[in-house]
């Protein structure tokens, strides 16, 4: 009996031992990731200055941002980003297929290694060489088709309306991510190699080999990437922020990028409404990575 | 218990003061005793020469910068000519707070320098939790530098009224901190930077004093293919819709209500009222004139100028390609430094004139009276009275006549002491006779400064991507959807105005009943009768809200 009550307390002290280990992550996930969020979705029915001011006005925030012609206009921008990026997902795609197909191991890790260079270079300084890359007056691009002698084909770049979105979208050229990238690799190195002997026996292309049997394996690896390509580009705007402010105009302005003017952008600060749409953010991609998961049931 | 001690410290003040008075009449709260009196300095080398001094100094005016090499030599002139003193210069930057930040530890732990540089408003905190010295009465005594004035005080431009703002900030009403950089008297327009050699080639042989004068130079600038103005769709554009703005018909708005409520403390008060009752409309002419000046002047601007920022503008001015660049005195230094193969001056914002437009003032909005910032002295120089004596003997030197004429001219500000002669580096950021709408009168073009996206608004109207119509009437939906939401703040018991009179209401009440010094009643007086005229305003139009 004692013996028992022995292995029971010391299997409580083992549980509280182990409870305690977790405590401080869950305190922290709960401080700074929980509350913050759930603070947003209270204050997201106030206005509010992040001060003194916390005036209670239902639904007022969410009326306004529907009714506000620069919403609408920066969820325009930001779908036209999102099929951007969906698209953009292949180069990818192809280069994880292409990497893992290279037989030598040296060749392999080095272009591994040399793809995934990118991930340890801040996506600011990315951003602000091609901001100057692309200035009329003395980026690189204007002064190189100068000096080709090709003047009436220098542009304005980020500073044409037309052009802006497509330069902003060429900015992570050749749109390879490093993570998916690995994600991809380890997707296919997982494969069981039976299936290149058996698609080698029956001949098949390396087009073929891709399409009918790389890609469809691929597809959970995809999914995931899919999903974090959604969430991103339903609530990203750091490259819209720092190459282009949203502008000229509204021609870059995106959901994102509106929440954060609408909190420290303007001299009408109201981190209320800043909330309000940031929940409708929120909403956003939760329906559309709802939709991805009923997508990835269906399919398994 | 804040209240509590509030009232202690202000009856201590009250206290302090009342024995001080005896030794100076002139002083208000804290003054040199005694002894610190003794230590009035009567001539340079009052100070002890027989003890070494190691004095710490912080600014947040790196010695790369341009205020920066301007103070490190005035301190190396000065320890030449005291070698027992060693001043240390300490950098800490201004950004995220860390300034401040750095103080308010150090100050708890009384590690804090001898002497920091402080804006106004964080002087005042710093002396309301008494870490600062009040200076008055070190005021009062004449300067060691400065044999000609009968006071210290006397020296610096505007003389004591210079100091109203900064006094009535604190609980002592006290003066507690020296000016050394950028006194009263700066232009509130931003001038122009321009290339000389390209006004050479363009055969512009006069700078441009009026706006007239600006686009008929510009044009020359561009029929040499070259672009006239260095512009971005941020700041620039920021700056260009005040400053045409402010020039044009002053009273514009404040004439639409009657004349008790036109004080320059309520001014954005009536535009809000102006805008949420209709009496400022979406077609306002005088908006409208201004928005046609910018539109008049954009054509000077380079191509693609609403995607790029400010730096990016100072690097095409900087590069040689266009010939005029806006930009304040802090970059004075930068250019200096940086511009190869061209010269550079720079010119005041220009006059717009009614050849322009009938709605021009072709006067400038005067220019500030009051000293915004200057240098704290740390309260714990009490214990060291000799420290102290060098530290004031420091700054006695640092605003003499003559280091003020080489400083302001090393570091392009505007000196803070009378009589010294400014070059021609200084003399675009300077009111002059021109500067002459009171700032209450000021037509601070309310549709663009109460809008959330008025910078984008106007970029599109400027790029040829909006008509007039659709720019003011966008401009003006958001500008009433603001205002109503601020005067429905205004109005509200727990953070508008009402709330504001109960606070200023106690305060007084406190500080009646501590015999506070009598300037800081006054202030809080004068606050209390503000806060109670604009209650009266917004409750005559309360219905504009709804």
């Amino acid at each position: 009996m004692s013996a028992l009550a022995a292995v029971t307390s010391k299997k409580k002290a083992a549980r509280f031992v182990g409870y305690a280990f977790v405590l401080p992550a869950v305190l922290f996930t709960a401080i700074f990731d929980y509350f913050p969020m759930l603070d947003g979705i209270w204050h997201s029915f106030y206005r509010w200055n992040g001060n003194n001011i916390e005036i209670f006005v239902g639904l007022g925030n969410f009326k306004e941002i529907l009714s506000d012609s620069v919403f609408w206009t920066s969820v325009r921008n930001m779908l036209f980003f999102l099929v951007c990026n969906i698209v953009l997902m292949l180069p990818t795609l192809v280069a994880s297929i292409v990497l893992f197909r290279i037989k030598h191991s040296r060749w392999q890790y080095a272009y591994r290694v040399l793809m995934c260079i990118p991930m340890f270079i801040p996506g600011i300084v990315i951003m602000l060489l091609w901001q100057f890359l692309y200035n009329p007056q003395y980026g690189f691009l204007n002064q190189l088709l100068a000096s080709w002698g090709l003047e009436n084909l220098q542009q304005l770049w980020l500073g044409d309306p037309a052009m802006v979105k497509w330069c902003l979208v060429f900015i992570g050229f050749p749109w390879i991510g490093s993570i998916a990238l690995l994600i991809y690799l380890a997707g296919l190195q997982n494969l069981d190699s039976s299936i290149w002997d058996a698609a080698a026996i029956d001949g098949a292309s390396p087009l073929q080999r891709a399409l009918s049997i790389e890609i469809p394996l691929l597809k959970g690896q995809f999914k995931l990437n899919l999903i974090s390509v959604l969430a991103g580009a339903v609530t990203g705007y750091n490259l819209q922020l720092v190459v282009t402010n949203g502008g000229p105009g509204f021609s870059t302005t995106v959901p994102g990028l509106y929440m954060y003017q609408h909190a420290f952008g303007s001299v009408n600060a109201d981190y209320g409404y800043a909330s309000a749409v940031g929940l409708l953010l929120f909403l956003i991609a939760l329906l559309i990575s709802l939709l991805s998961m009923k997508f990835i049931r269906s399919e398994e | 218990m804040l209240a509590a001690s509030l009232s202690l410290t202000v009856m201590l003040a009250g206290c302090s003061s009342n024995k001080t008075e005896e030794k100076s009449p002139s002083a208000s709260s804290t003054q040199p005793t005694a002894s610190s009196a003794s230590a009035s300095p009567t001539a340079s080398g009052s100070i002890p020469s027989d003890k070494e001094f190691k004095i710490k100094l912080m600014s947040w005016h790196g010695g790369e910068e341009q205020y920066g090499p301007a103070y490190n030599n005035a301190f190396e002139a000065y320890m030449k000519l005291h070698p027992n003193v060693k001043i240390e210069h300490l950098y800490q930057p201004n950004a995220n707070n860390g300034y401040t930040k750095l103080l308010d530890t150090q100050f708890v732990s009384h590690e804090a320098p001898d002497a920091m540089m402080l804006p106004n408003q964080d002087a005042a905190k710093y002396a309301n939790q008494d870490y600062l010295l009040t200076l008055d009465g070190y005021l009062q005594l004449p300067s060691a530098y400065n044999s000609d004035q009968a006071t210290w005080l006397d020296t610096f431009k505007g003389g004591e009224n210079s100091f109203s703002s900064a006094k009535s900030g604190n609980k002592y009403g006290a003066i507690i901190m020296i000016p050394v950089d950028g006194g009263p008297g700066s232009s509130p327009l931003i001038p122009f930077y321009y290339n000389k050699d390209i006004f050479d080639k363009a055969g512009i042989t006069e700078v441009p004093e009026t706006w007239a004068e600006l686009l008929e130079a510009c044009q020359k600038i561009k029929d040499l293919g070259i672009d006239p103005v260095a512009a971005d769709g941020n700041r620039f554009l920021q700056w260009m819709d005040a400053f045409s703005g402010y020039q044009l018909e002053p009273g514009h708005v404040a004439n639409l209500f009657d004349e008790k409520y036109r004080i320059k403390e309520m001014k954005v008060d009536l535009r809000r009222v102006a805008i949420a009752t209709g009496m400022y409309k979406a077609d306002d002419p005088v908006e409208a004139a201004s928005l046609d000046l910018m539109k008049e002047f954009s054509q000077y601007w380079q191509q693609g100028w609403a995607a790029i920022n400010e730096d990016q503008a100072k690097q095409i001015f900087l590069l040689g390609k266009a010939a005029i660049y806006m930009d304040g005195n802090w970059d004075y230094s930068y250019f200096e430094k940086n511009i190869k193969g061209f010269t550079f001056d720079v010119m005041p914002f220009p006059v717009i004139t009614k050849e322009t437009t009938p709605f021009a003032s072709e006067m400038l909005p005067v220019a500030g009276d009051q000293q915004s910032g200057g240098w704290g002295l740390n309260k714990d120089l009490e214990k060291d009275e000799e420290k102290l004596k060098v530290v004031l003997d420091i700054f006695q030197f640092l605003t003499s006549k003559e280091n003020q004429q080489t400083m302001s001219d090393e570091g392009v500000f505007v000196p803070v002491v009378n009589n010294v002669d400014v070059t021609s580096k200084i003399q675009a950021f300077i009111a002059t006779d021109k500067n002459k709408i009171a700032s209450n009168q000021l037509n601070e073009v309310p549709l663009f400064n109460e809008s959330t996206d008025g910078k984008a608004i106007l970029q599109l109207w400027l790029t040829g991507q909006a008509d007039k119509a659709a720019t003011m009437n966008k401009l003006h939906e958001q500008a009433v959807n603001n205002v109503k939401k601020k005067i429905v703040e205004a109005l509200d018991n727990e953070v508008g105005v009402p709330s504001q009179i109960k606070t200023l209401e106690a305060q007084l009440e406190e500080l009646n009943s501590t015999n506070a010094p009598e300037n800081v009643k006054k202030a809080t007086e004068d606050s209390l009768a503000v806060a109670k005229l604009k209650l009266e305003f917004y409750q005559q139009f309360a219905d504009a809200a709804k």
